[in-house]
């Protein structure tokens, strides 16, 4: 909370400010400003016209002004509505302001300058962040899901995780080159600071997304710009915004519905996969025997035991932890409910303080704490971040700065999300219900001896519950500005981004575990440090019927990174505040591995730009950018520009008499933007390795190893991946500002597209100390596609009023041409771990990254079925059989193909906002259509992937000769063939959700006016409600791993649950 | 006009914000931390390369999991899932569904998307690059004497041609990669044994002597003994022979007096072994990386004391009675798998208890295996490797908990030893219908090195092996933890087919689940028969075998990896074609 004293400061100064102006004044005129509803509007600023005078209103909507001698005219503007002057011709002036007309006049910052929306010629989304902020979400990412057409959005439901955003479709391969540039206040943030922006700080988010307006961006522009203008004080008399939320969450879905539950079910299960396979009865002293019983009718014993030779029926009477594990194994372990929780909270406070007096001093602080608990157990996220901007004038130059210091901290999902061995923290799917979480002696049970490799998850959650990660960013800008020679305006700009992030994990042995975990320490700390030098000049005039505006840019960037990482075991004492890399604290023979490393990227870029008006009716731009890029040594320059024209229609003659088009525009951009997102030294054939990686002992000493070295990364020279776009678009506003729309209809195409292509064996990378392959300009890639945004707000009467908002985007995409130098038809996407093969490959005249793998052609019923197998592979009776795709009468590899494909065809939002009188009520929907999951969670759920937990699925509806329409093959523990990539993992993740649903009531001002309160707001809400959807796994809109990835997208391998919120908030301004 | 003055207007701004603009070098950048090339082009840079090449002789480096390639026993130095697993000798281990791909092999359900053999192929390849590597940089660096740089070419020549023959064994048919191929989409259409031959003889040609202090590195015995095995792969046995004459007159190699010696990593740099990967333990490489980690899952399920882990590659039946000996002359007998071993009337070679655990027998120093060490009786048994079992005097300083396993070890993997050179050279004699009577006598060197030692109590470092008394009448016999232990000479051969029934055997038992035996049964072009009678006694026996299909001749290839077909295709036609029958 900011200090009382701070704010009576403020006030002072405010007033001394009016003072002195009083002192020269002439005139006092005073009056008072209200809205189209009567109301009072509070302030609204008050400025005389060719003056610097200005004051404020006050809460009960009344000014008070002195007018300089030989002014009379009073200028009128509050946000929201159309500027109007009046004369003051009398001592009480008083107006009615007026709504603006259309989003039309709003004003969109495009890169290096700022347009009127009705002067652009691009395709450019303005996103409102009073929509936004519905989303409880630390991040404004996260808040962006379905808001503006043609931006698709993913993140994790883990706290505090990343959010990969994508911008009319996938186009690019390379990592980072999929993410949009973001530009902040005219810094570019790297993609890992944008969590750490205070969405309640956001002012305005515009897309740029067609190339006329992201070329002024060039370099790295290919996926589209955003750009986040932020919150600045604004003239008038300090004001305080309080926002405070307090939500709980719990799993919208969760996989207990689709997992056996009991310890009789599963014991079942395992005696037909067995029995099926000859291979019962077992031996009585296998483990398999002694836990799922013995004999011919095998009964489940009540305890299961590790020690060798204890019966599984009896308590063993030495029990002695972990060696001797004693375990009661019915009726059976929900491990969904021992690692997850409901009614986890969530909640945020924030406060700004704002304002600025007429003669250019303007402010704006604010403080926001932000925290939510995981609904994974033992997990969190906490941010704190702080910022301040000021601005002012000084002997002709505006100076000004920003700063945002943010620090964050969390415990995440031990392991990181969507990784495969972790399947949800390795406690849901791959643990056996037989398993209890504690051992009849009260210590955790586990897979000790036999139960696959489970982990208990509640266990491992915590014991990570103090692996706390942390990080803190400094990001922000200082810089000047003057006006001279009547139309010139030169600005010079030096921003700065520094990331500075700890981690340190401590790794304690999993006793009760079938495969404990060695323990130990790491800690690791990497830094980023980037900086943009900028100046700008520009020349704006209107002459005649002409309205020119010239830009002239210059810019240099520095982007570095280091990183070091540490490590120790042999810990004298575990306890955390001993978990250092000291190695007083552990064994010093451990000697554990220290490394570090490093990478920088320079910049330097020009840039001018010309927009060109003729009547206001014809307009016309165009961009011309070099950019240079040290990525690319000895080739590092390269053009790129863009033009863009728009016809206002609707200012013709011969539209005067359609009353009904308010405004109609047409708007045509083409243009060429480019992606240097690759490793900075790809040029370079580089050596290195490592202790574990190319040491060896060749001396025979047991223990130690020489100095090796290898080749890590083959140089190869690449030029930029280019980027051609074109664009139409049309604006209308239709029925007396009701109706507002827009239509795009977009050619992306990329050139060179830059690919890291895997390679034979041959060429010798390999597992770890793997050859980083070359890079290789590749061929084609196209995306077409249409969107559609539709805004109707309305009246039905003075107290109810509604608007309805739709975005849909559908995009096609499309490799259209590979490589010909190389004679490439298709690659394999370097997949995320698999343990069945590659699962993602691109195929020439089809779209990126489509899943691979043999389809699914029903099971082989009977041996004359099985005859006729064509030889493949494991065919027997009950099991898959995979379709002849080549039509060669054999199945074998050359039958695997496209069995899915991850790309939407349409993603859409639909939002719906009703209120009456004092009521509002908000409820918005999002969604995709036509994209595929490979929902790889059923490897260890529908298969014999580990020895986990198994589905209903499995046990209910596998083949027997008297279930001949099963979905799965015949229960079989020597199954080695049905879990292979194929067409049964596939399935349609299309989905529509409830995201937000709101109801609010705003407090009326005759209350709130003697509190001094101009606003106060409270609702009630809830996030996503529910899910339309026919995906099986528990959450169609699947996370990213822990960092987005351009090389694959859509495989579910045990995604972080999205939480279903119950929330109130409420919003205070005084 | 407009546009004149527009033109202007530029140029001034231009002209103005020109005084901005950086230095040229503000774009150039040298990589961080990492070595360009010029950097390294000298003799220490070029050296280092090299032992990153000797660093891949275990197929494996790195203690990163989730990586493309998977898990490091697919790629084991030892090749103990492709010359062993897939024989008689033993089984995958640990219980069903765990490591699906080892099963089906094990059942001979050879299939190119096994994603096992994409692994080893591409592990070879590696190797072979890294050797490349060395080459292509030793044809840049400056400052390097002819003989030191012979010598470079000539070690870096003999592992290029390691990995190559490690590949020909099992597919035959692949590309040879040197150090100017640039485009890696190669056809496997011609025999690239000429090649790894050529690279053999140029090592001979300069390669030193083994000396006290060569260890690890290539050598001129190493050499020949390797391309005399890859001469008696495609049956050229004169070639072999003269070669394994001149390793063993070298006088630089002898058998160790204690078979266990071999495998025990204390006592590793001995006469005995040719070439081996040194295998190391906590020297400061993350979780011990460059420990032998291809056989990091063959250790023992529940050894009181370790994780929990694994139990992978055990034993066989079959194999166990393969080390029964006739009661009255101590030798192999010819109707071995008729019966069980029956320890109340059978006789075994001491030579078992080194290779594998049996139930109530002393397991090195950890005391007595039991049965309840085992993960899965019914599915593979309890006959636990031994020659990948460290010392329980050992644990922890040759060797080193790493992840879920206490297994990783320094125990080096052997991969030509002394006993092997003789055995070669014997068969060699028998095969050119040579000298059987030197064949007899290199094959009861073996034996007579075999009857010295045998696994003691155990209960200490001290009693791991409990010499044998010394022969009556060319026989050892004793009793020892209650096995009956007999082993004897072989009289002199009769003829050709005896001498080679005799041989085979003891290549067998000398060199049992070393990774040998499958490329033993294909070239002598016997798998076909000794696999399926195997299959038919063994089967029932143990649940692994059960749904397993008859080895026929096709599977003494391996197919090629579907994958790496897929990854060859020009305009889509693939240049590696599969190998017949798949």
């Amino acid at each position: 909370m900011l200090a009382k004293s701070t704010l009576m400061r403020l006030f002072m100064a405010a007033g001394l400010f009016l003072f002195s102006n009083i002192l020269f004044a002439q005139k006092t005129v005073k009056g008072s400003v209200s809205g189209p509803d009567g109301k009072p509007v509070f302030g609204a600023t008050v400025s005389v016209k060719g003056s610097n005078v200005a004051t404020t209103t006050s809460a009960d909507g009344t000014f008070s002004i002195a007018l300089p001698r030989g002014a009379n005219v009073l200028v009128f503007s509050y946000v929201g509505y159309e500027v109007s002057e009046a004369n003051a011709t009398s001592d009480n002036v008083s107006i009615t302001m007026k709504p603006q007309s259309s989003s039309l006049n709003e004003v969109v910052v495009t890169g290096y300058t700022a347009q009127r929306k009705k002067d652009l010629t691009g395709a450019v989304s303005v996103i409102k962040t009073s929509e936004l902020t519905k989303v409880a979400s630390p991040s404004f990412l996260g808040q962006l899901e379905g808001r503006a057409a043609g931006v698709q959005t993913t993140s994790s439901g883990s706290p505090g995780s990343a959010v990969s955003v994508r911008i009319r479709g996938n186009s690019s391969f390379t990592e980072g080159s999929g993410d949009p540039l973001v530009i902040v206040d005219g810094v570019q943030l790297r993609s890992a600071f944008l969590n750490q922006i205070n969405p309640n700080d956001i002012e305005s988010i515009q897309v740029l997304k067609d190339a006329a307006t992201t070329a002024s961006y060039g370099i790295g522009a290919n996926a589209g710009v955003i750009i986040i203008t932020t919150k600045k004080g604004k003239v008038g008399a300090p004001r305080v915004d309080v926002s405070s939320y307090y939500g709980l969450q719990t799993a919208g879905k969760t996989y207990e519905d689709q997992l056996l539950k009991t310890s009789a079910e599963y014991a079942d299960l395992m005696y037909q996969s067995y029995n099926n396979a000859g291979q019962w009865p077992l031996a009585a002293t296998t483990n398999i025997a002694k836990t799922y019983g013995v004999g011919a009718a095998p009964v489940l014993p009540q305890y299961v035991n590790p020690l060798p030779g204890v019966a599984g029926g009896t308590i063993n009477t030495t029990y002695n932890y972990p060696d001797n594990l004693v375990m009661k194994a019915s009726p059976g372990t929900n491990w969904w409910d021992a690692v997850f929780r409901t009614n986890a909270a969530i909640s945020e406070q924030n406060v700004s303080v704002s304002g600025g007096d007429a003669t250019g001093g303007r402010y704006f602080f604010s403080a926001n704490y932000f925290t939510q608990d995981g609904i994974m157990k033992y997990t969190d996220y906490n941010k704190y971040s702080v910022r301040g901007n000021t601005e002012f004038k000084v002997k002709g130059f505006t100076l000004g700065e920003n700063l945002t210091v943010a620090f964050d901290n969390a415990v995440g999902q031990p392991g990181g999300n969507q990784v495969e061995q972790n399947a949800i923290t390795e406690g849901v799917l791959k643990m056996q219900p037989i398993i209890p979480i504690y051992d009849e002696g009260g210590n955790w049970g586990g897979t000790k001896a036999g139960f696959g490799n489970g982990k208990n998850g509640l266990a491992k959650l915590f014991r990570n519950k103090d692996n706390r990660g942390e990080s803190m960013n400094l990001f922000g800008n200082v810089f000047a500005e003057v006006k001279f020679l009547d139309h010139f305006t030169a600005r010079i700009l030096y921003g700065i981004s520094h990331g500075w992030n700890f981690g340190k994990n401590y790794t304690y042995r999993d006793v009760e575990s079938n495969e404990p975990t060695t323990p130990g320490f790491t800690e690791n700390t990497n830094r980023y440090l980037n900086w943009i030098f900028s100046q700008q000049v520009t020349y704006s005039n209107k002459f005649g019927n002409h309205d020119v505006k010239l830009t002239a840019v210059h810019e240099a960037k520095l982007n570095s990174f280091r990183n070091t990482s540490a490590g120790l075991s042999g810990y004298f004492i575990e306890l955390p505040s001993l978990f250092y890399v000291n190695t007083g604290l552990g064994d010093p023979a451990s000697r554990a591995v220290n490394t570090s490393g490093g990478k920088n990227n320079a910049k330097e870029s020009w840039l001018g730009r010309l927009e060109y008006a003729f009547k206001g009716k014809y307009l016309l731009n165009g961009t011309a950018r070099y950019d240079q890029s040290s990525n690319f040594a000895g080739k590092n320059g390269q053009l790129f520009g863009g033009v863009g024209a728009a016809w206002r229609i609707s200012d013709e003659g011969f539209m005067r008499g359609t009353s009904w088009i308010n405004d109609l525009k047409l708007r045509a951009a083409y243009g060429v933007t480019g992606n240097d997102a690759i490793d900075p030294n790809s040029n370079y054939t580089l050596y290195g390795g490592g202790a574990g990686s190319t040491f060896y002992d060749i001396n025979g000493t047991n223990t130690s190893a020489v100095n090796g070295y290898t080749v890590t990364s083959a140089g190869h020279p690449v030029v930029w991946e280019k980027q051609k776009q074109a664009n139409i678009g049309l604006d209308a506003v239709f029925f007396k500002n009701r109706l507002d729309a827009s239509i795009d209809v977009y050619d992306r195409r990329n050139k060179d597209f830059l690919f890291q292509v895997v390679l034979p064996a041959t060429f010798g990378a390999f597992g770890g100390g793997a050859i980083a392959y070359p890079y290789e300009n590749l061929g084609r890639i196209s995306n077409k596609g249409i969107e559609l945004t539709l805004n109707w707000k309305s009246n039905i009467s003075t107290d109810w009023k509604y608007e309805v908002g739709v975005n849909l985007t559908s995009n096609k995409n499309k490799v259209d041409l590979l490589a010909p130098q190389l004679g490439l038809t298709d690659f394999f996407n370097p997949t995320p771990e698999s343990r069945i093969g590659p699962l993602v490959r691109t195929y020439m005249g089809s779209p990126m990254s489509t899943f691979y793998g043999y389809t699914e052609d029903g099971i082989f019923q009977n041996a004359t079925e099985v005859a006729g197998s064509l030889g493949q592979a494991g065919a027997a009776i009950g099991r898959f059989r995979w379709k002849d795709i080549n039509g060669d009468k054999k199945i074998d590899d050359n039958d695997k193909g496209i069995i899915g494909d991850p790309n939407p065809s349409l993603i859409f939002g639909l939002n719906i906002g009703v209120s009456y009188k004092s009521f509002d009520f908000t409820m918005f929907l999002q969604g995709t259509q036509g994209n595929d999951i490979f929902n790889y969670t059923k490897y260890f759920t529908d298969f014999y992937g580990f020895s986990g937990n198994r589905s209903n699925r499995m046990l209910y509806q596998s083949w027997t000769p008297t279930r001949t329409n099963a979905i799965l093959p015949k229960l079989d523990i020597n199954d080695g063939f049905s879990y292979q990539p194929s067409s049964y993992y596939i399935e349609d993740g299309s989905y529509i959700r409830a995201k937000v649903v709101q109801l609010g009531y705003r407090f009326p001002m005759s209350l709130l006016s003697k509190a001094k309160i101009t606003n106060a707001r409270i609702y009630i809400q809830g996030q996503n409600l529910f899910t339309i959807t026919k995906y099986q796994g528990i959450d169609p809109a699947l996370g990213t791993r822990n960092n987005a990835t351009e090389q694959w997208t859509g495989i579910d391998y045990g995604n972080y649950p999205t939480a279903r919120v119950l929330m109130i908030g409420l919003n205070l301004s005084f | 006009m407009f546009v004149n003055k527009l033109t202007k207007l530029t140029a001034a701004i231009l002209i103005g914000l020109a005084v901005f603009s950086c230095k040229k070098s503000f774009l150039e950048r040298l990589p961080e931390a990492s070595f360009t090339e010029g950097l390294l082009a000298n003799e220490k840079g070029v050296n280092a390369t090299l032992i990153a090449a000797y660093g891949a002789l275990d197929g494996w480096a790195d203690n990163g999991w989730n990586n493309a390639a998977g898990n490091p026993w697919p790629v084991a130095g030892s090749n103990w899932i492709w010359g062993s697993v897939t024989t008689d000798d033993a089984t995958p281990g640990s219980e069903p569904n765990d490591q699906h791909p080892i099963e089906d092999l094990n059942r001979y359900l050879y299939q190119p998307d096994n994603t096992y053999f994409r692994a080893k192929y591409q592990a070879i390849y590696w190797g072979i690059n890294r050797a490349n590597v060395t080459l292509k940089l030793l044809a840049k660096a400056a400052g390097i004497s002819t003989a030191n740089a012979d010598q470079i070419t000539a070690e870096a020549k003999f592992l290029r041609a390691y990995f190559h023959f490690d590949g020909y064994k099992m597919w035959k048919n692949i590309p040879y990669i040197d150090e100017t191929v640039t485009d890696y989409r190669q056809k496997n259409d011609v025999d690239i044994f000429p090649k790894i031959e050529a690279d053999l003889q140029a090592a001979i040609a300069k390669l030193p002597e083994k000396t006290s202090n060569s260890s690890g590195r290539a050598t001129k015995g190493a050499a020949q003994a390797l391309l005399a095995r890859a001469y008696m792969f495609i049956g050229k046995y004169a070639e072999a022979k003269s070669l394994l004459n001149s390793v063993i007159t070298s006088n630089k190699y002898s058998l160790v007096d204690n078979y266990h010696d071999n495998f025990d990593a204390s006592k590793q740099n001995n006469n005995e072994i040719v070439l081996s990967y040194k295998a190391s333990v906590n020297d400061g490489a993350g979780e011990s990386a460059n420990g032998n980690w291809g056989d990091r899952l063959l250790g023992v399920h529940n050894m009181p004391g370790l994780s929990g882990c694994c139990g992978f590659h055990t034993a066989t039946y079959n194999l166990l009675n393969a080390f029964k000996t006739d009661p009255v002359t101590g030798l192999p007998m010819a109707n071995f798998n008729a019966a069980d071993y029956n320890a109340a009337t059978d006789f075994l070679d001491p030579r078992v208890d080194w290779t594998f655990a049996r139930p109530g027998i002393p397991f090195l120093d950890w005391g007595k295996a039991e049965s309840g060490w085992a993960r899965n009786v019914g599915y593979t048994g309890f006959f636990n490797p031994k020659k990948t079992a460290f010392h329980k005097s050992q644990y922890k300083t040759l060797s080193t908990a790493s992840g879920w396993s206490d297994w990783p070890n320094a125990i080096d993997i052997s991969l030509i030893r002394y006993s092997d050179v003789l055995l070669m050279a014997a068969e060699c004699e028998i095969e050119t219908n040579g000298d059987l009577t030197k064949a007899n006598g290199f094959i009861n060197d073996i034996r007579k090195r075999a009857w010295k030692f045998v696994q003691g109590e155990g209960t200490s470092e001290v009693t791991i092996s409990h010499a044998l008394p010394a022969p009556v009448a060319g026989i050892v016999a004793d009793v020892v933890n209650g096995t009956k232990y007999r082993i004897g000479l072989y009289p002199a051969f009769a003829n050709q087919a005896e001498a080679r029934n005799a041989l085979r055997f003891e290549r067998r038992l000398e060199l049992a689940m070393e990774g040998y035996r499958y490329f033993d049964l294909v070239r002598w072009k016997v798998a076909t028969t000794v696999l399926n009678a195997f299959l038919a006694v063994e089967t029932p026996k143990f649940g692994c075998f059960a749904g397993h299909e008859q080895f026929t001749d096709t599977k003494m290839l391996y197919p090629l990896p579907a994958v790496e077909i897929q990854l060859s295709k020009i305009n889509g036609e693939a240049q590696l074609k599969q190998n017949p029958g798949y």
